[in-house]
């Protein structure tokens, strides 16, 4: 079992104007929380999903264009060869 | 074989390897942060900082040089890593904002805050997104490709206010790993930090050169239809 950290920053609130040396709870945030774990996996889903959609956009549209791209090399080698 | 597609699956592999690596350390190694920070939330950290610096910042930084040199030179090739890396810049700064609004929840209390920090980052994923969203839909003409690069330099000017707003207004982002901060506490979160910034960075060089290709690719089709069609092809 993982124990929790207690020396990372503290939790005091800040001072106007200035980064607070710690997390602090926003004035008038909701008090209904989402749970820990919660957080995580709806974070790290969400940050999979984002990664792995913009891949596979990209691999997509980078494998179709290779294609449509070699297609019109050979229709343009065979047009300059062909006598008018 | 290309060298090029060795190269890049050489680069996929050593990534792949890395994130790995950095999964199983965070899930199963690193200890818990205090309950204010999240508790076992604060494990999105591993991947929300990493993404902001060498996911968004780095897109924004190749998008900034490919733009200026594009401007000088008018090279096709920096106009589609131009192009590429501002498509990156949004789908990390997506990553950001997205991590980082779960993450508050639990932490502040609050989805979303017009804390500096957050309001500058908002504004420039959306001036990445104006960008990508130019060039999808106007035509690839000079005066739309010079107008984007002008953009990419724009955007790249709120990064330094993005990173030293904290500082200088202050809100809601807490102080620590800059000067004067508290620290992860341990140094296995330390580590672990340094090597989500290293996997992360590699995913973005490996975006951009896919989205790049992709672009590249698109401008040689252009020009191979415009031989077509000076050979006598018909244009239907």
């Amino acid at each position: 079992m993982q124990k929790p950290m207690q020396s990372a920053a503290p939790t005091n609130p800040p001072a106007t104007g200035a980064a607070p040396d710690g997390f602090v709870k926003v004035e008038g945030g909701s008090t209904e929380q989402i749970t820990e774990t919660s957080s995580l996996i709806v974070a790290y889903s969400a940050i999979w999903i984002i990664l792995m959609s913009f891949t596979l956009v990209t691999l997509r549209a980078v494998r179709s264009l290779r294609i449509h791209a070699e297609r019109a090399d050979k229709a343009v080698r065979q047009l300059s060869h062909t006598p008018r | 074989m290309k060298a090029s597609n060795w190269a890049f699956d050489v680069l996929l592999a050593i990534t792949a390897v890395i994130f790995a690596y950095l999964i199983t350390q965070i899930f199963f190694f690193l200890p818990n942060a205090q309950l204010s920070a999240g508790g076992i939330a604060q494990k999105i950290f591993y991947f929300h900082f990493p993404s902001i610096f060498c996911g968004f910042f780095l897109s924004i930084f190749i998008c900034f040089a490919a733009s200026a040199g594009f401007l000088t030179s008018g090279s096709d090739g920096l106009n589609s890593l131009a192009r590429g890396a501002a498509d990156c810049a949004v789908a990390f700064g997506g990553v950001m904002l997205v991590s980082g609004t779960i993450w508050a929840k639990r932490a502040w209390g609050i989805w979303w805050t017009w804390d500096p920090q957050l309001t500058t980052a908002l504004l420039t994923v959306l001036i990445y997104l104006a960008i990508v969203l130019l060039r999808a839909f106007s035509p690839d003409g000079a005066p739309e490709r010079r107008f984007a690069a002008a953009l990419g330099i724009l955007g790249a000017v709120n990064v330094p206010i993005i990173r030293y707003s904290v500082q200088k207004w202050g809100g809601n982002h807490p102080v620590v790993l800059r000067k004067g901060g508290a620290g992860l506490g341990d140094p296995a979160m330390v580590e672990a930090l340094r090597i989500g910034f290293v996997a992360m960075a590699l995913l973005c060089i490996l975006f951009v050169w896919l989205r790049t290709e992709a672009y590249m690719l698109r401008s040689r089709l252009a020009r191979v239809e415009e031989e077509a069609l000076s050979c006598g092809a018909t244009d239907s």
